[in-house]
C-alpha cells in the first residue's frame, strides 16, 4: 500500500523509516544466486571456513595446508589456554 | 531444522551495540553500514564501528534527497562505500542530522574499503538467504513496514503481519542477523535503539508474501570483500609485524627487519598462499653529519605502524648513530621517504611507536631507552607543528631495555571516567631483569608513573598489544597481551584491558599479569633471541608473532585454539 503521509487518522510512526521501496528490486524479478560462486571462496574466519568445507562449497585441495590444520579458537578454547601455566 | 544467531556464535560477539536512527529517515544507511560493519568484524575479527553519517550525507547529496534523513536505498550506500570507503564516527559522526559531512582530514586512512556486494534474489531466496547467513554473515533487507511494527517483537515474540486497521506502510530496512527454523522466523537487527523489540532485536516470521522479508532482493557482502582500515587495527599489532589490507583477500602479513649492513628488509606473507617472500630492501637514506652521502643506518629492531595518512607505513628505528629515524611509505606515490634522525643522541633500545587518538591525523608518540638507563618520550604533533619531532619528557632510571610496548589506554583523548584513567601504557625491562609497566597520565599531567613489576630473568625487549579478547563489544577495552624471550624461549603474559595505573593513585589495586604459555622449544634446533613483533590477525582471533632466532633468521609463530605453533622460518 502506498504511503499517503501522516495525518490525524494515521499519525507519524514512532520510529524513523527511510526506505524508498521503489528503488529495491523484487526478489522474483532477480536471477537466482549461484551460491557456489560466492561461498566457494576461503574466509579468514576458521569457523566459516570449516562450515563451507563441511557443506561442500569450499574444496580443501585449494587451500594452504596450514589453514586446514588450524584449530579454531572459540571462547572455551581461549579460557582453557589462559588456564595453562598460571 | 537449524538456527543461526550472529549476536553470539562460537562464544564470540560479532555485532556492535544497537544503534538508533531517531526520527531520521535513514534506515537505508544504518542497514548498509551495518552490513559492512558486521562483515568486517566476521572476516577480520576486529571491532570496526562505522559512521552512518559519513555515508548518509554523501548519499543524500548524490542521489537527490534533501538530506540523509530523506530516505534512500541500501544499495546506493554500498555503491558509495565501494567507491569511497566508510569512515569511523570519530572521523565524522552526525547520523541523525541533516548536516553535510565535514570529515577529518585523514578520512582516507580510516575507511573500511569494500570490493563489491551482491544482490540476492530469485525464486529460492528464502533458502539462499539462510545458507548465506549461515556460511557468511548477515544480509540487508527492506520491507513494507506498518505502524504495528513499532511495538512488535517484545519479549522475543514473533512479528506476523496483521494490520487490522488497514494502515499505510513505509519502506524500512534492517539487517537479518540470524534465523530459527523452530520459530519459523528471521532474527532482525533494527536501528530503533534498545527499547524496540527485545533489546533492539526482533523475530520476523518467515514468508508473509508481500509483507515479508523475502519479497524484495537482499544485499550481501562476502567477508573477503571487506578491507579493514589501519585505524581499526591500530592496537592489534606492535613491533615489526602488521597485517595490511593488501592482497586479494586483504590479509597479507608484513614484516620489516634489520639486515646486515644497516639495511631494512620488508617481507610479505601472501594472504592466499601463506608463502613468505622478500618484498623489498628499503632505500638508502641521507646520512649525517652533512647528509650528502647516502647509505643505510638501521642499528636495531624497527617498530612499524600503518597510519591514517592514506594507510602509509611508518617506521621508527634506532640508527647506527645512536638516534632514531622515521621513514614512511607513501601509499599514493608508492615510495619511501626518510626524515633526518631525531630523538635522544644516546638512544639505546627498541622504540615504542604508536599513533594516538589525539588530533587528526593522530599524533605520533615514541618512547625509547637512553644509554643512561632512563626513558625518553618524543612526539610528533601531526596537526600543529608541521611534522617536527619534539621531546616531551624524560623519566625513569635503572631501565635496562625498552620495547615495542606502547599502547594507548581506552579513554585517552579526553573523557576519562571514574577508574578509567586515560593515557599511555608501556612495559620495559628493569636492570633487575623484571618487567615493569609505566603509565602516562593523560590528559592531566602527562607525567609517567611507575606501576607493577612482573616476570624474572628477562634479558630481551618485550612486545605488547591490546587484543580483541575481553572486548565483548566495541566500547570495552581488550586485554593486554605481551610476549618476551627469556632464556631462549618465549613467555606469553596477559592482563585484562585498562589495568589500574598505579598502586597509589586509585583504589590500592594494581594490574595482575598472568603467564599463560612458554614456547619456542627446539625450533630448527635454535633458540629464540628476541621477540620482534606481535599481532592479532584476521584468522579467527589468532595471535601471530615474529621472533629473531640465535642464527639471525626470523621465525613466525601462531597461536590458534590449541596453543602456540612454530610456523615458517624466513
Amino acid at each position: 500500500m502506498a504511503d499517503s503521509g501522516p495525518n490525524d487518522q494515521n499519525p507519524a510512526p514512532l520510529h524513523g523509516r527511510g526506505c524508498d521501496l521503489t528503488l529495491i528490486p523484487k526478489a522474483a524479478d532477480m536471477p537466482p544466486t549461484d551460491l557456489k560462486e560466492f561461498l566457494g571462496v576461503d574466509s579468514a574466519n576458521p569457523f566459516l571456513r570449516a562450515l563451507r568445507i563441511e557443506r561442500g562449497f569450499l574444496k580443501v585441495d585449494g587451500l594452504p595446508r596450514e589453514l586446514t590444520l588450524a584449530a579454531p579458537l572459540d571462547s572455551a578454547a581461549l579460557a582453557k589456554l589462559r588456564e595453562q601455566q598460571k | 531444522m537449524s538456527a543461526v544467531d550472529w549476536r553470539n556464535r562460537w562464544g564470540w560477539p560479532w555485532l556492535t551495540n544497537i544503534k538508533d536512527q531517531g526520527g531520521c529517515g535513514s534506515c537505508y544507511s544504518f542497514s548498509g553500514t551495518g552490513l559492512v560493519e558486521a562483515m568486517t568484524r566476521i572476516e577480520h575479527c576486529v571491532w570496526s564501528l562505522r559512521s552512518e553519517g559519513d555515508v548518509g550525507d554523501a548519499i543524500s547529496f548524490l542521489f537527490g534527497a534533501h538530506s540523509k534523513c530523506g530516505g534512500g536505498s541500501p544499495e546506493h550506500v554500498l555503491q558509495w562505500i565501494q567507491a569511497n570507503g566508510i569512515a569511523d564516527p570519530g572521523c565524522w559522526s552526525s547520523p541523525n542530522s541533516p548536516k553535510l559531512a565535514m570529515p577529518t582530514p585523514d578520512r582516507l586512512g580510516r575507511t573500511v574499503r569494500l570490493d563489491k556486494y551482491h544482490s540476492i534474489g530469485g525464486p529460492n531466496i528464502h533458502n539462499d538467504m539462510k545458507t548465506w547467513i549461515e556460511l557468511n554473515g548477515p544480509v540487508a533487507v527492506c520491507f513494507a513496514c506498518y505502524p504495528e511494527f513499532d511495538d512488535a517483537c517484545k519479549n522475543d515474540s514473533i512479528y506476523i503481519y496483521s494490520n487490522p486497521d488497514n494502515k499505510p506502510s513505509d519502506g524500512h530496512c534492517v539487517l537479518i542477523v540470524g534465523y530459527d527454523d523452530a520459530k519459523a522466523a528471521w532474527l532482525v537487527r533494527n536501528s530503533w535503539g534498545t527499547g524496540w523489540g527485545t533489546h533492539g532485536y526482533g523475530w520476523f516470521g518467515y514468508g508473509q508474501g508481500e509483507h515479508g522479508l523475502e519479497h524484495h532482493a537482499a544485499l550481501g557482502v562476502i567477508g573477503v570483500w571487506t578491507n579493514a582500515d589501519p585505524w581499526s587495527k591500530r592496537r592489534l599489532h606492535n613491533g615489526n609485524f602488521y597485517e595490511s589490507g593488501d592482497g586479494t583477500k586483504h590479509r597479507n602479513f608484513e614484516v620489516w627487519a634489520a639486515g646486515p649492513g644497516g639495511v631494512i628488509r620488508h617481507y610479505t606473507q601472501n594472504g592466499s598462499t601463506l608463502a613468505w617472500s622478500l618484498t623489498e630492501t628499503l632505500p638508502e637514506v641521507s646520512l649525517p653529519p652533512a647528509f650528502h652521502a647516502k647509505g643505510y643506518d638501521c642499528g636495531g629492531a624497527p617498530t612499524v605502524l600503518a597510519s591514517t595518512y592514506f594507510r602509509n607505513y611508518e617506521i621508527v628505528y634506532p640508527t647506527t648513530g645512536a638516534q632514531l629515524r622515521h621513514m614512511h611509505y607513501d601509499q599514493v606515490g608508492k615510495q619511501w621517504s626518510s626524515q633526518k634522525p631525531f630523538g635522544p643522541t644516546n638512544s639505546d633500545g627498541v622504540p615504542g611507536f604508536i599513533q594516538i587518538d589525539v588530533g587528526a591525523p593522530g599524533n605520533f608518540e615514541v618512547v625509547v631507552r637512553c644509554s643512561t638507563g632512563t626513558l625518553e618520550n618524543w612526539w610528533r604533533d601531526n596537526v600543529g607543528n608541521g611534522g617536527v619531532w619534539a621531546k616531551r619528557s624524560s623519566f625513569g632510571n635503572g631501565i635496562l631495555l625498552s620495547g615495542a610496548t606502547v599502547v594507548q589506554r581506552w579513554a585517552a583523548g579526553g573523557n576519562p571516567g571514574v577508574n578509567v584513567p586515560a593515557g599511555l601504557d608501556l612495559v620495559c625491562v628493569t636492570d633487575h631483569h623484571t618487567m615493569q609497566r609505566w603509565w602516562r597520565n593523560d590528559p592531566n599531567t602527562m607525567h609517567w608513573a611507575p606501576c607493577e613489576t612482573f616476570g624474572a630473568h628477562v634479558h630481551s625487549p618485550p612486545v605488547m598489544i591490546r587484543s580483541q579478547f575481553g572486548a565483548t563489544n566495541e566500547t570495552i577495552p581488550g586485554d593486554y597481551e605481551l610476549c618476551v624471550a627469556v632464556s631462549g624461549l618465549i613467555e606469553h603474559w596477559w592482563t585484562p584491558g585498562n589495568p589500574e595505573p598505579t598502586l597509589q593513585s586509585l583504589n590500592g589495586t594494581t594490574a595482575k599479569w598472568a603467564q599463560i604459555a612458554k614456547f619456542g622449544t627446539n625450533v630448527a634446533g635454535r633458540h629464540v633471541k628476541q621477540v620482534l613483533g606481535l599481532m592479532q590477525s584476521s584468522y579467527g582471533f589468532h595471535l601471530e608473532l615474529v621472533a629473531e632466532l640465535d642464527n639471525g633468521k626470523l621465525q613466525h609463530f601462531s597461536r590458534d585454539g590449541s596453543g602456540w605453533h612454530a610456523k615458517t622460518v624466513f
